[in-house]
């Protein structure tokens, strides 16, 4: 098997796998080192999930023997920003990207202080509508700013796959593509599809919209989009226009130009 | 070094205070985000200044004051707070406690203090306090703003309280058009007077005093100069330049008494050396009119040769105040 197991680990469980590449999602901080360890017994780690979106960052505690471990958290906010900044010293060593929640007012200030301050970051899309212009603001922090900064998800995947040739879809930094995870269920068994249906599934994502001929077959930045972002944003097409401005003006190159070619 | 406001609301009124009219026209209820705050710092660092100062308003005040301390320290700037001392109590202890747990602290106060007769009592009583917690980091700034200064107060604290033993002296400037308390360069000489004999006392008590921009040199005999290159151990300019305040809504002018002069957006500019350079332009275009607060600045030769600005432009501009309309923008 090539794809990616996420299950659900708990205390003390029994990994019912092996030899495949697994991601534990957990909901208890504390059971990070125990879960890297049974993983590693008859697996690989691909990643730590550290799936908390009701906790803020300044209620983890941030241990160092969790260096070298690949850690995704998804979290509400940073919470007693002081108790966080002070957290740093230990958290700039360890191998993090850590996801707040878009329902969070100041999730776009928040994303800014740990990016500035080293630490790999992203926007968690958690089913609200978020305000285009802080979106943007966010985005053009990512793109734009003079100094050096941490990434910021989905923007730097974005800056780093998107091209005039590729048309890739980040919803893999959500573990949300099933071309390369797996999702298990809670009797931690797991459904590979075959060559057809994962043919058949694949086609209709990608290809519905333009047999509908709705708004999205017609936008200049599908590419970037892929049809995810419609539910978030007032103006999703601004939105996207604008990133996909970011992206040419970071690249030095208009993109276009080379379709053209 | 850029200046940064952290909030618009101060906790004291001072006769003389030359950003009232900055504080009169701002909402009472602004205060730095952390998004300007960001923006900021990646504007600074990106112009390679690593060195902010913070004030205001008050900017202890300021709900987050810590927690912009302890991200602007792991950011890697110097920090200097500009600050009465006064803070609510209730706030205070949880203040100190953050600040003195942060590691690897580049931090100092300037605390502007006001003579104690002419102080209220409970104001005194939390600028004590706060030298209490923080003498070491902290540094004192007085402003003569009326002739009958007295300024013995200020040795007291910094042996009371163990203060860096420097003072940072002020004049006290005119704001063009307003009525605030300030020395007028008529009286320039009877300042001068009282301070050369402060001068050899503090000296004795290996206390250094410096000087704010806006002191001219010809207030000050060639003898005199000579005490103060040693009082000050060298570090003395009679120079004057923009010093660059940045707002709370990035807003950005050259120094708070000419704070509606030219003010423009920190967006304006692509790095701090723009900002200065601009106002220094637009310093110069004013002094190339009217060169400084006497008449005779125009033929100074210690002002032709940069050894002297020639005063406050806040004079300068005060004179032309019917025609300083015509100057702003």
């Amino acid at each position: 098997m090539n794809k990616i197991i996420i299950f659900p680990y708990t205390a003390g469980m029994d990994i019912p796998y092996s030899g495949v590449k697994l991601i534990p999602r957990l909901n208890d901080a504390s059971l990070i080192s125990e879960a890297c360890h049974a993983v590693k017994e008859n697996n690989r780690l691909d990643y730590i999930w550290l799936d908390i979106p009701s906790t803020n960052l300044s209620d983890i505690e941030f241990r160092p023997e969790w260096e070298g471990t690949p850690i995704t958290i998804h979290a509400a906010g940073l919470g007693e920003i002081y108790k966080t900044i002070a957290s740093m010293g230990v958290m700039s060593r360890l191998d993090l990207r850590i996801f707040l929640s878009s329902k969070n007012a100041d999730y776009v200030a928040s994303l800014k202080i740990l990016s500035s301050l080293g630490i790999n970051c992203g926007v968690l899309f958690d089913g609200e509508k978020l305000d285009d212009d802080e979106f943007m603001d966010l985005a053009s922090y990512a793109f734009l700013s003079p100094v050096m900064h941490a990434g910021i998800e989905p923007f730097d995947f974005i800056k780093r796959n998107v091209n005039s040739s590729t048309n890739p879809d980040f919803s893999s930094i959500y573990f949300d593509d099933p071309q390369k995870y797996l999702i298990a269920q809670n009797d931690l068994s797991v459904h590979e599809p075959g060559e057809e249906e994962e043919f058949q599934s694949r086609y209709d994502r990608y290809y519905s919209h333009f047999q509908n001929l709705d708004e999205c077959s017609k936008c200049p930045s599908f590419k970037i989009c892929n049809r995810r972002m419609k539910q978030y944003f007032s103006d999703c097409k601004e939105v996207f226009a604008t990133i996909y401005e970011y992206v040419e003006l970071k690249s030095g190159r208009n993109m276009n130009q080379q379709n053209n070619q | 070094m850029a200046n940064v406001l952290l909030t618009e609301t101060c906790v004291r009124s001072c006769p003389y205070c030359f950003a009232k009219q900055y504080m009169s026209d701002a909402d009472v209820k602004d205060s730095l985000s952390w998004d300007n705050l960001i923006y900021i710092a990646d504007f600074l660092q990106s112009s390679n200044c690593n060195h902010i100062s913070l004030l205001g308003g008050e900017p202890l005040i300021h709900p987050q004051i810590a927690e912009f301390i302890q991200y602007l320290n792991l950011r890697g700037f110097a920090i200097t707070v500009f600050t009465s001392g006064i803070m609510p109590d209730s706030k205070f202890d949880a203040f100190c406690a953050k600040i003195l747990a942060i590691p690897n602290l580049h931090l100092g106060f300037v605390v502007n203090v006001n003579e104690p007769s002419l102080s209220p009592k409970r104001e005194l009583e939390k600028v004590e306090k706060f030298f209490r917690a923080f003498g070491s980091r902290c540094s004192l700034s007085f402003n003569i703003y009326r002739l009958e200064f007295n300024m013995d107060f200020l040795q007291e604290y910094i042996i009371n309280y163990g203060l860096s033993r420097h003072i940072r002296l002020g004049l006290a400037h005119p704001i063009p058009g307003e009525k605030n308390l300030y020395i007028k360069p008529k009286d320039f000489h009877i300042v001068k007077d009282k301070l050369m004999a402060k001068f050899e006392q503090l000296h004795k008590l290996y206390i250094e005093p410096g000087f704010d921009c806006g002191f001219p040199m010809c207030m000050f005999s060639n003898e005199e100069l000579g005490h103060l290159f040693k009082y000050m151990r060298g570090n003395i300019s009679f120079q004057c330049g923009p010093a660059i305040d940045i707002g709370t809504d990035l807003s950005v002018w050259s120094c708070f008494p000419l704070s509606g002069f030219h003010k423009k957006s920190l967006f304006d500019f692509d790095n701090y050396e723009q900002v200065r350079q601009f106002y220094s332009e637009k310093i110069a275009e004013v002094r190339n009119e009217l060169s400084g607060v006497y008449l005779n600045c125009d033929t100074c030769r210690n002002r032709k040769d940069g050894l002297c600005s020639g005063g406050c432009l806040a004079h300068v501009l005060n004179y032309m105040h019917e025609e300083g309309g015509l100057r702003n923008e």
